[in-house]
C-alpha cells in the first residue's frame, strides 16, 4: 500500500513537472509566435505567463526588448537586469541595457570591481577562502611538526593570514552584495490611468498619496528598500490596502515612500 | 602372453597382453602392461591399431610384496580396448620412458570374433534407449542460411519438442541461446502445436519465432538450452535412468527438471566488405527503402517542423542508428524520436521512424536538408545508397515592427538631440534556452555537500595533528626518561663515592642537555668547547656559561690529570648539579 502510494505521489510528481514544462514552453513558442505576427501585447502577456512558471535569460531578453518596443523602459530595464542575471556573461544584453538605460535617461554608475564582488562570484569567493585556510593549515602543521623553528613560521603564517583576511573580505562583500540584490527594486512606470504627465515617479515623505514628494524617480532606476532595526524590510500598508515600500537611492541622495506598484522587485517576479 | 625384459635395465621388466586375449564383435577386452621394478607412472604413446579403440584413460594398480627377503614392485596399466571390425589385431612393440630411462612394451594380439545372436540384440536394444532418451524432449532451431553477415538481423524458429508420452508438468524457462556471437530478441509467448509426428513419435512442440543478430565475424557455435519439469515416481531414479520402463504418468510421484539442449550448430558469421562501403554507412544491414515528409510546408520563423524519415524493409532495425544531417546553417536541428512500427517481436521486418524538429532560422523559401542513409543488402552482397527527397519549405517572417520612434511623446526621457533605434536590440531568441527557478542561484554555504566536503581536509588536519602531537609526546616522554636515567646514575655514583664515574656521568648530562637546546643530533659528542659555543648561542646567562666551562675543566682534570679525589665534596658537586641542570632547561 505505502509502495502503491508513494509510486502515486512520484508520477503525480512528473506529471505536473511535464506539464509545468509543457506549459511553459507553449507559452514561450506562442508568445515567440505572436511577436513575429507583430502582435506585442499579447506577446507581452504570454511572456509575463511563462515567467511566472520559470525563468530563462532569453524569455527575459525578448520580454525587455518588447517592453523597449512599448516604450516601457523601466520594465525593459528591469527585464535585461534579470536576464543578465541569469546569463552575466551574455554581451548582447549588457549592450540591449546600456542602450535601454541611455535611452530612459538614467544613470547606472558600475565599476569595475563591483564584477568580482557581485552575487554570481560568492561561490569563487567561499571556494577560496576554505582552499587557501586548508591548505595553509596543513601545510603550516605538517612544517610544524617536522620540526620547522618558530621564528620560520611567522613570515608565511602572516601571508597566509593577510590573504585569509583578503578572501573573506572577498566573500563577506559578495554575500552583501547579494543581500542588497535581494533589496533591489526598479522604478518601473505607473499604470495608464493615472495621470502623471512626466511619467516621473515621486518618493513621498510618508506612505500616503496626499503627501508630498521629497524627489522624483525615473522608471528604469534601481532603488533599495529600506531595512527596520529588526532586519524587516520597511513598509506599510494603508486603509485602502495600498501597500508603501520606505526606499533609497545607493548613494542615499534619494529617499522616500513608494507605492508597491510602482516598483518590481528584480530577483521576485509578482 | 608376451614377456619382455630390456637388456639395458634388467631389474625393470615389461608384460604386455590382452584381457581377454579373444571377444566377439560387441564386446571390449582390457590391454594390460605389467611393469615389474618400477611404481613410477611410465611416459609413452600406444601406437594406433586400426580396428582397435584403446581409451586413453587407463586404470592404474600399484603393488609392493616382501618376498624372501627381496622388495618386489608391481606397476599394472589396464587400457579399456573397443575392437571395431573383426580379426586378428597386434600392437606392435612400443617405447616407453620409465624413470628416465628407455624401455619397450613388448607386442600383444586379440582375436576379435564375429559378433553372437545375443550380442546383436544387446547392441541394438542399447542403441534404441539412447535414441528414445535423445527424442524425447529435444530443441530444434532453423537459420535461413549457413552463413550470415556481421550485423545482420534474421529469423529464426526455435522449437522445443516434448513427447507426449512423457508425463512433462510445465517449461520453466524459454530456451536460452548459448553463444556470445549473437544477440536475440526476447522469447515472448510460444506457439503451442500438438500431434506433431517426428522420428514415429507424437509430440508438443512449443515455437518461438526470434530476431538473432550477429555481432563479431567468425565461426561460431550456437545452441540453445531450456529446462522442463517431468514428474517422475518416487524410486531412486530419474526419468531418464530409466524412463520408459517405470510408470511415469500415474501415481503421486515427483518432480525433477531436466535440461533440454539443442544441437550445436556452426555458423559463419562474414564479415562486412571494406570495399565500396559509404561514408554514410552506420552499420544498417538488409533490404530497405526510404520515405521523408515533413508535417507543413509554410511556417512562421521560430515555427518547429517537423521532419519523419521512415525506413521500412527487412533488416537489422533494433541496431540501426538514426541518419544525421550535415550542417546546416538555415535549420537547427534536434535529435530524433524512435519509433518502430512491425513485427515487434523479431524486429526484422516494419518500418522505423526517424522525428526530427527542426526550426527554420532565416526566412525565405528554403529546402530541408537531404538525408542520405547507406545500407549492405546481403542478398546481393553489395552497399546500397539512397537518400531523402529535398523539401521545399516556406519561412515567413512574421509582420514587420514598425519603428515608431518618431511618435514617441516620451520626450523627457530621450534627448531631442539622440534618437535610437530598435534594430540595435538583439535578435528574438526563438528558444527559451535553460529554464531556471530563481533568478540567483543559492550559495554554496547553503549546499550540505560543500560543506561534507569540508569534513576531509579537517580529518586530514586532524588525523596530522594526532601524529604530530604523539610523535613529540613520545620524543619528549623519551627525553625525560633518559634526563631521569643519568640524575639516577648520578646518585648512585654519589652513593658510591666513585668521583670519576660521578664525573663521566654529570659530563654526559651536561652534554645531553645542551643537544637538546639546540637540537643537536649526537650530543655526546661535542667537546667541551663546542658546549660553550652552544651555550653562547642559545643566549645563556653568562654566569652559568662560566659555570659549566669551569665545570668541564673540572672534568677533564677529573678523567685526564689526575687530581687528588681525597679533598672531593661529592655531596656539594651534586647539589650545585641540581641547580646548574635545572637552569639548562
Amino acid at each position: 500500500m505505502t509502495r502503491f502510494i508513494s509510486t502515486l505521489v512520484v508520477l503525480c510528481f512528473i506529471g505536473s513537472q511535464s506539464l509545468i514544462a509543457n506549459s511553459k514552453d507553449k507559452l514561450f513558442y506562442d508568445a515567440v509566435r505572436a511577436e513575429a505576427s507583430g502582435d506585442l501585447l499579447t506577446a507581452i502577456d504570454l511572456y509575463e505567463g511563462a515567467s511566472k512558471v520559470s525563468k530563462s535569460s532569453n524569455l527575459h531578453g525578448n520580454l525587455a526588448n518588447l517592453y523597449f518596443k512599448t516604450e516601457k523602459y523601466g520594465k525593459a530595464v528591469l527585464n535585461y537586469r534579470r536576464a543578465l542575471l541569469l546569463d552575466p556573461g551574455n554581451r548582447a544584453f549588457q549592450e540591449n541595457l546600456n542602450f535601454a538605460l541611455e535611452t530612459a535617461g538614467v544613470n547606472f554608475p558600475k565599476t569595475d570591481l563591483s564584477i568580482y564582488l557581485n552575487s554570481s562570484s560568492i561561490d569563487f569567493w567561499i571556494i577560496s577562502l576554505t582552499s587557501t585556510f586548508w591548505v595553509g593549515a596543513l601545510a603550516l602543521a605538517f612544517l610544524y611538526f617536522q620540526g620547522w623553528n618558530q621564528k620560520k613560521f611567522i613570515f608565511p603564517i602572516l601571508i597566509w593570514f593577510l590573504l585569509l583576511c583578503f578572501l573573506f573580505w572577498g566573500a563577506y562583500t559578495s554575500t552583501g552584495n547579494k543581500s542588497l540584490l535581494t533589496r533591489e527594486v526598479i522604478v518601473t512606470e505607473i499604470n495608464e490611468n493615472e495621470s502623471n504627465a512626466s511619467q516621473n515617479i515621486p518618493l513621498r515623505r510618508f506612505a500616503g498619496s496626499g503627501s508630498s514628494a521629497n524627489t522624483y524617480v525615473k522608471p528604469g532606476e534601481s532603488l533599495w528598500l529600506n531595512l527596520s532595526s529588526n532586519s524587516l524590510l520597511q513598509s506599510h500598508k494603508s486603509l485602502s490596502g495600498q501597500k508603501w515600500f520606505l526606499v533609497q537611492s545607493i548613494d542615499n541622495s534619494k529617499k522616500g515612500w513608494v507605492k508597491s506598484d510602482a516598483v518590481s522587485f528584480l530577483t521576485r517576479s509578482e | 602372453m608376451l614377456t619382455a625384459s630390456s637388456g639395458q635395465q634388467p631389474q625393470v621388466q615389461i608384460e604386455a597382453y590382452f584381457e581377454p586375449s579373444a571377444v566377439t564383435l560387441s564386446n571390449s577386452s582390457a590391454y594390460k602392461i605389467i611393469i615389474q621394478g618400477s611404481q613410477n607412472s611410465p611416459k609413452g604413446s600406444i601406437p594406433n591399431v586400426p580396428g582397435l579403440e584403446i581409451s586413453n584413460n587407463p586404470k592404474t594398480f600399484r603393488k609392493v610384496s616382501l618376498i624372501n627377503g627381496v622388495t618386489s614392485i608391481k606397476l599394472e596399466l589396464s587400457f579399456s580396448t573397443r575392437p571395431t571390425q573383426k580379426g586378428i589385431f597386434t600392437i606392435p612393440a612400443w617405447p616407453i620412458m620409465i624413470d628416465g630411462q628407455p624401455q619397450t612394451v613388448p607386442a600383444a594380439t586379440l582375436r576379435v570374433l564375429a559378433p553372437t545372436q545375443l550380442d546383436i540384440e544387446n547392441q541394438q536394444k542399447q542403441n534404441q534407449q539412447q535414441q528414445d532418451l535423445k527424442q524425447a524432449a529435444f530443441i530444434e532451431f532453423s537459420m535461413p542460411r549457413e552463413y550470415v553477415y556481421e550485423g545482420e538481423t534474421i529469423v529464426s524458429n526455435v522449437g522445443l519438442f516434448l513427447w507426449d508420452r512423457m508425463p512433462f508438468t510445465r517449461i520453466e524457462n524459454a530456451p536460452v541461446k548459448q553463444s556470445e556471437a549473437f544477440s536475440a530478441t526476447e522469447f515472448g509467448q510460444p506457439a503451442e502445436k500438438r500431434n506433431v509426428i517426428k522420428y514415429n513419435k507424437n509430440y508438443t512442440s512449443y515455437s518461438w519465432k526470434i530476431g538473432l543478430t550477429s555481432t563479431t565475424s567468425g565461426n561460431h557455435s550456437l545452441s540453445y538450452h531450456s529446462s522442463v519439469r517431468v514428474r517422475t515416481n518416487n524410486k531412486r531414479s530419474t526419468p531418464f535412468n530409466s524412463p520408459f520402463f517405470n510408470d511415469p504418468f500415474f501415481g503421486f510421484g515427483r518432480e525433477e527438471s531436466i535440461k533440454v539442449s539443442s544441437e550445436n550448430k556452426l555458423i559463419e558469421v562474414r564479415p562486412l566488405p571494406k570495399s565500396g562501403r559509404p561514408s554514410q554507412f552506420n552499420g544498417a544491414v538488409g533490404a530497405f527503402k526510404i520515405r521523408s515528409k515533413i508535417d507543413r510546408d509554410h511556417v512562421s520563423l521560430g515555427d518547429p517542423v517537423r521532419l519523419t524519415f521512415s525506413i521500412s524493409g527487412k533488416g537489422n532495425f533494433t541496431s540501426m542508428p538514426a541518419p544525421s544531417f550535415e550542417k546546416n546553417k538555415d535549420f537547427k536541428i534536434g535529435p530524433p524520436a524512435f519509433s518502430f512500427q512491425g513485427d515487434m517481436q523479431t524486429k526484422f521486418e516494419g518500418t522505423q521512424n526517424f522525428e526530427y524538429v527542426i526550426t527554420p532560422l532565416t526566412p525565405g523559401l528554403l529546402k530541408v536538408p537531404t538525408l542520405y542513409f547507406s545500407y549492405f543488402d546481403p542478398d546481393l552482397e553489395k552497399y546500397q545508397s539512397i537518400s531523402s527527397v529535398e523539401h521545399p519549405l516556406r519561412v515567413d517572417p512574421g509582420e514587420k515592427w514598425v519603428d515608431q520612434g518618431n511618435t514617441r511623446s516620451v520626450g523627457e526621457a530621450v534627448p531631442s538631440s539622440k534618437r535610437f533605434t530598435t534594430q540595435d536590440l538583439f535578435q528574438t531568441e526563438s528558444e527559451p534556452g535553460v529554464w531556471q527557478n530563481t533568478f540567483i542561484s543559492s550559495s554554496l554555504l547553503q549546499s550540505i555537500a560543500f560543506w561534507i566536503t569540508q569534513i576531509i581536509p579537517l580529518a586530514a588536519f586532524c588525523l596530522l595533528l594526532f601524529i604530530g602531537l604523539k610523535k613529540r609526546y613520545r620524543g619528549v616522554q623519551s627525553h625525560k626518561q633518559q634526563e631521569i636515567t643519568f640524575l639516577k646514575d648520578l646518585k648512585k655514583y654519589l652513593s658510591y663515592n666513585d668521583s670519576k664515574k660521578f664525573f663521566r656521568c654529570y659530563r654526559s648530562i651536561i652534554q645531553f642537555k645542551v643537544g637538546l637546546l639546540q637540537s643537536h643530533p649526537n650530543p655526546y659528542a661535542l667537546s667541551s668547547d663546542e658546549l660553550i659555543e652552544l651555550l653562547e648561542k642559545a643566549n645563556k646567562e653568562k654566569d652559568l656559561i662560566s659555570k659549566v666551562r669551569l665545570l668541564l675543566i673540572k672534568f677533564d682534570d677529573y678523567e685526564f690529570a689526575g687530581v687528588d679525589q681525597k679533598t672531593l665534596n661529592l655531596k656539594e658537586e651534586f647539589r650545585q648539579a641540581l641547580k646548574i641542570i635545572k637552569k639548562l632547561k
